[in-house]
């Protein structure tokens, strides 16, 4: 049995006090075993930024425990957590952050500083990144030269110059055009399978379903497993948004059936005059399969 | 607009405490070293302001007392007298000199007094007499607190022993303390047999002591009269003068770095907040809006600065009175107004150093990442 | 951390040029009071060096040659001479009058001279040869726009300039220079003395000892002989000098001095709070990869550290051309800015500044959450 690199039981995680208490993090487990690669999705403010903190030793769960390459993170003082990062986990961040006026391959080598042996030790190390990555002939080059897809392959390859066990991407396509998210999605993927690192990634991009192993929804604080292929697409019987019936949380009950809304908005209209557009769902759904 | 101006400047309080900090800083500079000479000026005067006599006569062709030699025949003294309106003639000796007092030397006013004489001696007394017998002194109390000098002491004056016999208060400064001795000592030394140096003369009640002194330049030869103010305004003038060059070499120091500190703090809220702008010029706001807002942070930083200067030379004339009474400090109003318009001009040069970034900010940046 | 330090600046060129620049102007300011002291006490020690001779006679129990009375009586130049040792003495008589002309005061220092301890630096014209003749300090001529050649009226008796001197000033008092003819006819035609005999005719003598003679021992034999008059060494008598100015100056300037110093913490501290706003993004981003405060602390430290290790050879040249513009502009003040042991002292503190200057945003990078780095 192999022991995960990151493991989460019962994580909390509450901001403010009385009634200004948010509860960002609620009781979230969860593990990430070595070469898997494993995303977290969910809407916008479900949590995720907070709980992938958590997961790469930027911030202590309030409640719960987090354990990181076997070391509970709550036992570490704060130079004891960036010493745990520097070693352990490697960050691909949307807006890249890349340090400005250091060069790609300046800006690949810099948390090498903390590593043993220091940059020195780790040059061959990253012009070998350079190669792998495409960025051998930019690696003199400043970040604001550079095209969106280099930068966030820059931002990979200083993730990876420790060698760490665990890579967090927070939606590290976000930024980028499709042809370039795609390159970045593989590069990853690679990364997991054949480095063996586990990779924890922050996405809404759909095409990382088609490459991640384990696909986890986050709402409202609390996470639900959910496999790869477990999808049922319905439509928004208002606007007609096509849904995924399994993570929808928006939902009304009529006649017996469960119709799926994109929001609030859609469900109030839906349920003051159903028949409104249940009519309109049926007539399309007729033109529908009259189509030869 | 301003509304953007006002919250952007105060987002950072601290940094915004230090620079204004700082530029007062620089505005303080200047205030204390226009306020050391004007101090300085005001004590050089006192003995002219705390007598209190109407006229001061003196000998012709002169017309101050620092820095300078008086010598009047001593029979003028009852020929003063006699001029009408004249209630009391005082004659003292004066010599500007260095007095070795508590193993350092002092530059000091050294007055000689006719014996028993209260009319020109300390008019506050910390301790001890009031008046000096033959071989005594009476020095200023600043100089027993700083070097621990005591009653009986011996202190050295133009090269003469004198036994200390009391201190007075509010009679001493750097360039000029006030010692008194009798005027028979202080003769000895100076071998002016037969001369006084100056004469205060005290007017009788309703005497206009302008007129008078006319009449006694009038009716008295080789003499010079002058009113208290009038002579008091001369020896303030030359002090405040021997510093004029030098205290404007200050200004222009202290507004220089005043415009760089001012400068920095603006150039880095324009620099720090480029995308704001850049969103701002996409709404429509025109460069010069943008412009005068940055023109009124720097002013909002430099008057606040220049109150902060202000406050903190007012609060430094009682602590330097308590705890470093060696230093007279003074503030004028003409002090205040020329560093009052100086943190104004200093405002406008350094809203002037971040133009060119301001100009330069793309509203099209406003859409990008 | 220093290398990114140094890259950061590099690519913030205006900003780091502004704040070095105003890093310099504080040290400039500094230097410049420091090396006002230091001028002000070198004018006093020249004052009196300047004079030559190896012995100043003076008035018994005086010690000091400026802001201070000394008379000796006529007689007093024989006995001196008479001393043994001595090879010869030169009068000197300096007497303080006020020079007022359109409105203006200004209290000058004559020093009458026979044959020696006149001039020595006369940068146009001649020492006084004749009567009604004077040379001036350069403070004065420039004050008031006149040279050679002009008259210079002192309590209603004319002098013509004969000469223009420098190096002759202290106490922000420009001095001058006239021969005892004038002397004489100064007295007798002037308003300056209502009786001759208040007036000091030989204020010191200026004494030269026979080679090989030992001066201190010739000082203190004239001493013992001569009852009326005190002897002391040229350079003791300038130290005595130098020691009244610095009870004079010292407390005021260090004052001064003070206040810049703090100014320059705090101008230092609001660079480095602005330096580390600016990059809070760029520390959050460092922070989540493992860099620590300490480290934070470190690049902030050594940025305050280059930027006044940079500031100051800027400081001290902008010291020297403020220096040369005071020396232009207003010659009576002498600024050295450039003494060795106020660089040093200056330099010394530019560091300490920069250090306490890092310590100001020491608050913000420790509160700095990494997590800022997921923000866009």
């Amino acid at each position: 049995m192999t022991t995960p690199i990151v493991q989460a039981s019962k994580v909390v995680k509450t901001f403010g006090a009385g009634r200004t208490l948010v509860r960002a993090v609620d009781g979230v487990s969860l593990e990430v075993n070595a070469g898997e690669m494993v995303t977290i999705t969910g809407p916008s403010g479900s949590g995720k930024t907070t709980l992938v903190s958590m997961l790469g030793a930027l911030l202590r769960p309030t409640q719960g425990a987090i354990v990181i390459d076997g070391i509970d993170i709550a036992s570490l003082s704060e130079a004891g957590l960036s010493a745990l990062r520097a070693r352990t986990v490697g960050f691909v961040f949307q807006s890249f952050n890349l340090l400005e006026s250091l060069t790609v391959r300046e800006n690949i080598l810099f948390p090498a500083h903390l590593a043993p042996g220091g940059m020195p030790a780790a040059a061959p190390h990253a012009d070998d990144l350079l190669e792998r990555l495409g960025l051998g002939k930019r690696s003199k080059a400043l970040p604001r030269t550079l095209s969106g897809g280099e930068k966030q392959r820059v931002a990979i390859a200083r993730a990876l110059i420790n060698k760490p066990k665990l890579i967090i991407a927070d939606e590290p396509t976000g930024n980028l055009d499709s042809k370039s998210g795609q390159e970045v999605l593989m590069i990853l993927h690679d990364i997991a399978r054949d480095q063996g690192r586990a990779i924890l990634l922050v996405t809404h991009d759909r095409r990382v379903e088609e490459v991640a192993d384990r696909i986890l929804w986050l709402e409202d604080g609390t996470l639900r497993d959910r496999k790869q292929e477990s999808h049922d697409w319905t439509n928004d019987p208002v606007c007609n948004m096509r849904i995924d019936s399994w993570a929808s949380l928006i939902f009304s009950d009529h006649e017996g059936v469960r119709y799926n809304f994109c929001s609030d908005k859609c469900r109030d209209r839906f349920t003051a005059d159903p028949s409104k557009y249940l009519r309109e769902t049926q007539l399309a759904e007729q033109s529908e399969e009259r189509k030869p | 607009m301003f509304r953007w101006t006002f919250s952007e400047l105060f987002a950072a309080p601290q940094q915004l405490l230090a620079s204004v900090a700082a530029v007062a800083g620089a505005f303080a500079l200047v205030l204390f070293f226009e306020g050391v000479f004007a101090g300085e000026s005001g004590q050089i005067v006192a003995l002219i302001d705390k007598t209190e006599a109407d006229v001061w006569v003196m000998q012709k062709g002169v017309g101050n007392m620092h820095m300078t030699t008086s010598f009047v025949a001593d029979w003028k003294i009852d020929a003063i007298k006699d001029v009408e309106g004249v209630k009391k003639v005082t004659p003292i000796l004066y010599l500007n000199s260095v007095i070795e007092a508590g193993g350092r030397n002092w530059l000091s006013f050294i007055v000689g007094l006719e014996a028993g004489d209260t009319r020109a001696g300390p008019w506050e007394l910390a301790s001890g007499a009031a008046i000096p017998g033959p071989g005594e002194a009476i020095l200023p109390d600043v100089i027993a607190a700083d070097t621990g000098l005591a009653i009986g002491d011996t202190v050295r004056i133009a090269g003469r022993e004198f036994t200390v016999a009391g201190f007075s208060s509010d009679t001493f400064s750097m360039a000029n303390s006030i010692t008194f001795v009798t005027m028979e000592d202080l003769g000895d030394t100076m071998s002016s047999i037969g001369s006084v140096s100056y004469l205060l003369v005290d007017a009788k009640p309703g005497v206009d002591a302008h007129a008078l002194a006319g009449r006694i330049m009038d009716q008295v030869e080789k003499v010079n009269a002058l009113t208290r103010q009038e002579f008091s305004d001369r020896d303030f003038s030359i002090a405040v003068q021997m510093g004029l060059e030098i205290v404007w070499m200050m200004t222009l120091i202290g507004s220089a770095l005043a415009v760089l500190l001012t400068g920095f703090i603006v150039y880095s809220h324009v620099s720090d907040r480029e995308r704001e702008l850049a969103v701002m010029k996409a709404l429509g706001v025109r460069d010069w809006a943008i412009y005068l807002s940055i023109m009124t942070q720097a002013l909002v930083i430099g008057l606040l600065a220049f109150g902060l200067a202000v406050a903190v030379v007012l609060l430094a004339i009682p602590l330097t009175d308590a705890f470093a009474p060696k230093i007279s400090l003074g503030l004028t109003v003409d002090a205040l107004i020329r560093t009052g318009a100086m943190a104004v001009i200093v405002s406008l040069l350094a809203s002037i150093i971040p133009v060119r970034r301001v100009l330069s900010v793309d509203p099209v940046t406003a859409f990008q990442q | 951390m220093l290398y990114l330090t140094l890259r950061n600046s590099l690519a913030r060129p205006a900003r780091s040029i502004l704040t070095i620049l105003a890093v310099a102007a504080i040290l400039a300011e500094i230097l410049i009071l420091e090396g006002f002291l230091a001028g002000s006490y070198a004018q006093l020690r020249q004052t009196v060096l300047h004079r030559g001779g190896d012995v100043i006679v003076s008035q018994a129990g005086v010690s000091n040659f400026l802001a201070t009375r000394s008379v000796l009586p006529q007689q007093a130049r024989a006995e001196v001479e008479a001393v043994k040792g001595v090879k010869a003495s030169h009068p000197l008589t300096s007497l303080a009058v006020i020079y007022e002309k359109n409105g203006r005061t200004t209290p000058i220092i004559v020093l009458v001279y026979d044959d020696a301890g006149g001039p020595i630096d006369i940068i146009s014209g001649r020492e006084p040869s004749g009567p009604r003749e004077i040379v001036i300090d350069r403070a004065l001529a420039q004050r008031y726009g006149i040279g050679v050649g002009d008259i210079l009226t002192l309590a209603d008796f004319d002098f013509t300039i004969s000469g223009v001197s420098a190096n002759t000033a202290a106490l922000f008092t420009p001095l001058a220079f006239m021969n005892y003819d004038s002397l004489i006819d100064f007295y007798f035609e002037s308003d300056v003395a209502s009786d001759i005999a208040t007036f000091p005719l030989i204020s010191f003598l200026s004494v030269d000892v026979e080679n090989g003679a030992d001066p201190a021992e010739v000082a203190r034999r004239i001493a013992k002989q001569v009852p009326s008059a005190g002897a002391i060494l040229p350079h003791e008598m300038a130290s005595n000098d130098v020691e009244m100015g610095r009870e004079l100056l010292g407390p005021i300037l260090n004052l001064l001095l003070g206040i810049s110093y703090v100014i320059g913490a705090l101008a230092i501290g609001m660079f480095m709070f602005a330096a580390v706003r600016a990059q809070r993004k760029s520390f959050g981003v460092l922070r989540a990869l493992g860099f620590n405060t300490r480290h934070l602390v470190t690049g902030v430290l050594a940025e305050a550290v280059t930027t006044s290790v940079l500031a100051i050879p800027l400081g001290i040249l902008m010291a020297v051309g403020l220096a040369a513009l005071i020396e232009a502009y207003a010659p009576v003040y002498l600024v050295l800015a450039t003494e060795p042991a106020a660089l040093w002292r200056t330099g010394l503190i530019a560091i300490v500044l920069a250090i306490v200057g890092a310590l100001a945003p020491l608050q913000t990078l420790r509160r700095l959450d990494p997590a800022t780095a997921f923000r866009g």
